[in-house]
C-alpha cells in the first residue's frame, strides 16, 4: 500500500515534468497548427545549455533557469524567424502546410546529430549534484527532491504562460491569432511576428523543462527524442493547444508510469501508454480539453 | 412543387440563436432570395441547409425527402450543390480539374466527367481558362469557378453564398445573366447576396432575416416598400444602390 | 517526332536502363544499394498514395514494413508456408491495421494523424521489442529473427545472387508506380487531390473525403506490407530496431517532400537525390564524424522546402518539358506553365 502511495506521489511530480516538457509544443500547435517536431530537439539542447551554465560558472542549477529561459526565447524566436517563416510564407495558402512540419523534423535532425558532432555520445551530469538522489523522508514514504521542485516549477511556469495569455495585450495577440489568423493580421496583427513569439515562448518553456529535468537526467545528444514522443502523446490525451491539458495529459502518463511496474513489467507499461493514446483517439479524439470542432 | 422547405429552422452556437425558427418555401424553378445585415445568420441557415452541420431543431425537407442531418456529400448527390463565400479552389489544379472533380458527382469514368466539365465551362464562357490553375484566377474568375464546380454536380437545387461580392458592375450584370438562363434551364436557386440592385434584379421571392428571424417576405417589390425591412436593413444600402 | 513520341521514348529508354543495369553493374555492392534504392522508392511511392494524393502525413509507414516482415517471416519459419503467401497475409493485416488508425483521425486535423501515425508505429515496436512471443507466434523481442538458408528458387524466395531480388523490386516498383499513375488519372484520385487540398469544398461536391482517404490508407498500407517482405527476404534478418524505427517512417516521408508529394515521379526522384547521399556520406563520414549524413538529410530537406516547397520534380519536369520542346523545334510559352506534372 505503501508502495503505491509513493509511486502515485511520485508519478504526478515526474507527470508534471513530463507536462511542463510538453507545454511548449501544445503552445506551438495552438498558435502556428503545426506540429513542432523539433521539440524535443529545443529541450535537449536547453539541457546542454543548463549543463553548460552551471559546469561553467558554478552556479545552483535551479537559478539557471534566469540564463536558459531567456537563451531558448532568442533560439526559438530566430530559429522560427530565420527558418520557418519562409517556409510558411511559400505556403500561406496552404490550410495545412505539412512542408512546415517536415522542415521542424529536418530541424530536429540537424540539431540532434550537430549535438552529437560536437559533444560526442557520451552522458553527462553534473559534477557534485547534491540534488541527483535527495529525498524527502515522511516515516518510510520517500519523495525526490528534485522532481517536486519540477512540479512546482511546472506548475508556476503554467499558471504565468495562463495568465500572461489572458491579461497582456501581447499575450491577447497571440490568441486572436490562434482563432483566426486572418481576422487578427486584419486588425493590423503581424501574424509571422506572432509566429516568432509563440515559437520562442514555446522554446523558453522547453528550456524550463531543461532546468528541471539536469539535476536528476543525464544530458545527451538523443534524450530530447524520449520527451518527443511523449509530448505528442500527452498533448493528444490533454488536447492540441490546451496548457492545462498538456498538464493533466503529462501527470496521467507519470501515473502509469510509475504505478503500472507495481502490477507488470515494466517496459509494458509503455506499451499501455500508447495504447490509451489510441483509445483516446477512438473515443474523444479532440483530448481531454480539446475544442470539438477542429477544421 | 416546393423543392425546399425549410420548418422551424434553429441553430444554436453555445448561447447565441444564430438562426432562430425559420420558416421558408422554394418552388420548383425559382430564385429565391435571403437577404439580411451582416451576421444575420444567412450562411449559417445556408450551412445547415447544405448539411455542414445539423440544425438544432427544426425539419428540412428537400426533394420530398426529410435532410436534417444529411451529410454534404449525399445532399450533392441527391442534387443540392452550393458555393461558399469564402471561395474554395482547389489552387494546386487546373480550372478543368476543378470543374471535373465535381462532375465525377454523376460518373465514374473520367473521359465523361471531363467532357461534362468542359460543357459547363463553355456554358459559362470560361473554357478558354481551362488550363490555367485556379490559384492564378481574378477574383471574379474564382467565383466563376465556384459556379461551375457547383454546376458539374447536376443539382436540382442550387445554393449560391455571395457569388457577387467583390464583382464589379459590369461582372455583377453578367452574372445575373448566368443566372437567369440556369434557371431558365430548369435550377432552381436560392441566393444570399449583399448587392441589392442584382437580388432585386434576379429574385422571384425575398425573405429577409435579421439576428436569425425572419422579418419580411415577398417579391422584390413589396421587400423594397416593406417599411420594416427600410428601417432595419434596406435603409441606405437600398437608396445607394 | 512529336512530344507524345519523344516521351514513350525516353520511357523505353529508361525502362531498357533499368532492366539492363544489372548486366553491366556486376558488383553485388553497388547492386546492394540500387535494390535499396528500388525499395525506397516503392516504399515512398505506396506513401505517396496517402501522404501524397490524400494531403496527410503519415510517418508511422515503418509499423506496416515490420507487419509485412515479421508476419512472412514468422508464417515461414513456424509453419513453413511460403513467404509469397505470407506477404500476402501481412498486407492483409497491415490494411486492417492502417484503416483501424485512419478511422477515427481522418476526421480530424491533419497533426492527430500524424501524431497516431507515429505513435502506432511506436508502440508496435515497444511491444515487438519487449515480448519474445505473441501468442504462439516468436517474434523474439529486440534479437529479431533470422531466417535460415533454404532452397534457392522463386518458391522459397530465396536466391543466392542479388539480381533476382533486383528484378523482383525493379517489377514491384513498376506495378506500384503504374498504379499511382491509373488512381492519380481516375475518380478517387481527384477525390483524393480535392479533399487533400479543401476537404469542406470537397465534401460539397459529393466527397466523401474522408473514405476516399481511408481508401487510400488501406491501399498504401497493404503495398507497404509486401515490401517489407521483400526486405526480410533479402536482407535474411529482420529486427524492430532496423525495420520498425522512426528513421524509417521519416526517410520515406522525406524522400517524398524533397522528390515532390503528390506527384508520380517525385518518390523515384527524391530516392534517387537522398539515398546516394545517405549511403555516400555514410561511408566517407560515417567513422570520423557519425550522425554526419543525418545532418545533411536535414539541411537538405529545408533547402528544397524553402526553394521548391512542391519538390524537386517541379522544376524538373519543367527542364524536361523545355528539352522535349527545344527537340521538336518548338518554342515554350512560359505563360504555359499549368501544374500538369502534378496532375
Amino acid at each position: 500500500m505503501l508502495y503505491i502511495i509513493e509511486d502515485t506521489i511520485n508519478g504526478i511530480l515526474m507527470g508534471s515534468i513530463y507536462g511542463l516538457t510538453a507545454m511548449g509544443l501544445t503552445i506551438i500547435f495552438g498558435v502556428l497548427k503545426v506540429i513542432n517536431f523539433a521539440h524535443g530537439s529545443m529541450l535537449m539542447v536547453g539541457m546542454y545549455v543548463t549543463y553548460w551554465a552551471v559546469t561553467l560558472t558554478g552556479i545552483n542549477p535551479y537559478l539557471a533557469i534566469v540564463i536558459v529561459a531567456p537563451v531558448m526565447f532568442f533560439f526559438g524566436y530566430y530559429l522560427q524567424d530565420i527558418v520557418i517563416k519562409p517556409i510558411f510564407i511559400a505556403e500561406k495558402n496552404v490550410r495545412e502546410p505539412i512542408t512546415v512540419i517536415i522542415v521542424t523534423t529536418g530541424i530536429w535532425y540537424i540539431l540532434d546529430n550537430l549535438t552529437l558532432l560536437i559533444f560526442g555520445p557520451q552522458y553527462r551530469s553534473l559534477a557534485d549534484n547534491p540534488w541527483r538522489s535527495k529525498m524527502l523522508e515522511f516515516g518510510d514514504l520517500f519523495i525526490s527532491v528534485p522532481k517536486l521542485y519540477g512540479c512546482i516549477i511546472a506548475i508556476v511556469t503554467a499558471a504565468a504562460i495562463y495568465w500572461f495569455f489572458q491579461k497582456t495585450s501581447m499575450g491577447r495577440a497571440i490568441r486572436a491569432t490562434s482563432m483566426d489568423r486572418e481576422a487578427a493580421s486584419l486588425q493590423g496583427i503581424n501574424q509571422y511576428k506572432i509566429y516568432n513569439l509563440a515559437f520562442g515562448i514555446g522554446s523558453a518553456t522547453a528550456g524550463i523543462a531543461a532546468v528541471t529535468l539536469v539535476p536528476f537526467n543525464n544530458v545527451f545528444p538523443t534524450v530530447g527524442v524520449l520527451f518527443d514522443i511523449k509530448g505528442f502523446i500527452i498533448v493528444v490525451l490533454g488536447g492540441l493547444g490546451s496548457i492545462g491539458g498538456a498538464l493533466v495529459g503529462g501527470i496521467i502518463v507519470g501515473l502509469i508510469e510509475s504505478v503500472g511496474p507495481q502490477f507488470m513489467t515494466a517496459t509494458w507499461t509503455e506499451a499501455i501508454v500508447y495504447g490509451l493514446f489510441l483509445v483516446v483517439l477512438f473515443v474523444k479524439p479532440s483530448g481531454l480539453f480539446g475544442q470539438k470542432h477542429d477544421w | 412543387m416546393a423543392l425546399l422547405v425549410v420548418k422551424d429552422m434553429t441553430k444554436q452556437f453555445g448561447g447565441l440563436r444564430a438562426v432562430d425558427s425559420l420558416n421558408l418555401q422554394i418552388e420548383e424553378g425559382q430564385i429565391f432570395g435571403l437577404i439580411g445585415p451582416n451576421g444575420a445568420g444567412k450562411s449559417t441557415a445556408f450551412n445547415c441547409i447544405a448539411g455542414l452541420f445539423p440544425p438544432t431543431a427544426g425539419e428540412i425537407t428537400f426533394d420530398g425527402k426529410n435532410i436534417n442531418g444529411s451529410k454534404p456529400w449525399d445532399l450533392c448527390k441527391q442534387g443540392l450543390a452550393r458555393t461558399f463565400q469564402i471561395v474554395k479552389p482547389f489552387g494546386s489544379k487546373s480550372v478543368l480539374y476543378n470543374v471535373t472533380v465535381g462532375s465525377f458527382a454523376t460518373t465514374n469514368s473520367r473521359s465523361e466527367a471531363e467532357a461534362k466539365a468542359l460543357k459547363v465551362l463553355e456554358y459559362l464562357n470560361f473554357a478558354d481558362k481551362k488550363d490555367i490553375l485556379a490559384a492564378n484566377l481574378t477574383i471574379a474568375d474564382r467565383k466563376r469557378l465556384e459556379i461551375a464546380k457547383a454546376l458539374a454536380t447536376e443539382p436540382k437545387l442550387l445554393l449560391l453564398d455571395e457569388v457577387m461580392a467583390g464583382l464589379r458592375p459590369n461582372e455583377v450584370d453578367e452574372m445575373v445573366e448566368i443566372l437567369k438562363n440556369l434557371r431558365n434551364r430548369g435550377i432552381t436557386i436560392f441566393v444570399i447576396e449583399h448587392i441589392m440592385r442584382a437580388i432585386m434584379a434576379l429574385s422571384d421571392r425575398i425573405v429577409v432575416i435579421q439576428f436569425g428571424k425572419k422579418i419580411a417576405e415577398g417579391t422584390p417589390d413589396e421587400i423594397a416598400n416593406n417599411e420594416k425591412v427600410i428601417k432595419a436593413y434596406l435603409g441606405e444600402d437600398y437608396a445607394v444602390a | 517526332m512529336n512530344e507524345k513520341q519523344i516521351n514513350r521514348l525516353a520511357g523505353i529508354g529508361l525502362l531498357v536502363i533499368a532492366f539492363g543495369l544489372p548486366l553491366v553493374v556486376r558488383s553485388a555492392t553497388y547492386l546492394h544499394i540500387v535494390v535499396l534504392l528500388y525499395f525506397y522508392a516503392y516504399l515512398t511511392t505506396s506513401w505517396n498514395l496517402v501522404g501524397g494524393f490524400a494531403g496527410v502525413l503519415p510517418l508511422g509507414h515503418a509499423a506496416f514494413v515490420g507487419i509485412g516482415a515479421y508476419t512472412s517471416t514468422i508464417l515461414s519459419l513456424q509453419y513453413g508456408i511460403s513467404p509469397w503467401l505470407g506477404m500476402l497475409v501481412g498486407g492483409v493485416i497491415a490494411t486492417i491495421v492502417g484503416v483501424l488508425i485512419g478511422l477515427p483521425t481522418f476526421k480530424m486535423r491533419g497533426a492527430y494523424f500524424a501524431l497516431a501515425t507515429i505513435a502506432f508505429a511506436e508502440g508496435i515496436r515497444v511491444i515487438v521489442e519487449n515480448v519474445d512471443y505473441i501468442g504462439p507466434l516468436k517474434v523474439n523481442g529486440p534479437r529479431g529473427l533470422q531466417i535460415p538458408p533454404l532452397e534457392t528458387g522463386l518458391v522459397n524466395y530465396m536466391f543466392a545472387s542479388k539480381e533476382p531480388y533486383y528484378y523482383i523490386i525493379l517489377v514491384m516498383l513498376l506495378l506500384v508506380l503504374f498504379l499511382t499513375w491509373f488512381i492519380s488519372r481516375s475518380k478517387l484520385g481527384y477525390y483524393l487531390n480535392a479533399g487533400g487540398e479543401e476537404p469542406e469544398a470537397a465534401m460539397a461536391l459529393g466527397i466523401n473525403v474522408a473514405r476516399a482517404k481511408l481508401i487510400a490508407m488501406a491501399m498504401s498500407s497493404f503495398l507497404t506490407a509486401l515490401a517489407g517482405t521483400f526486405y526480410a527476404q533479402f536482407s535474411l534478418y529482420i529486427h524492430p530496431k532496423s525495420i520498425i524505427s522512426l528513421d524509417l517512417s521519416f526517410e520515406i516521408a522525406f524522400i517524398a517532400l524533397i522528390g515532390g508529394r503528390g506527384s508520380i515521379a517525385g518518390p523515384i526522384l527524391g530516392a534517387l537525390l537522398l539515398r546516394p547521399v545517405g549511403d555516400f556520406s555514410r561511408i566517407y563520414f560515417g567513422d570520423t564524424l557519425p550522425g554526419m549524413h543525418l545532418i545533411i538529410f536535414g539541411l537538405v530537406l529545408i533547402l528544397v522546402m524553402h526553394y521548391q516547397p512542391r519538390g524537386l520534380q517541379e522544376p524538373l519536369t519543367r527542364l524536361y518539358k523545355s528539352l522535349v520542346a527545344r527537340l521538336i523545334g518548338k518554342t515554350t510559352g512560359g505563360g504555359q506553365e499549368h501544374g500538369i506534372a502534378r496532375s
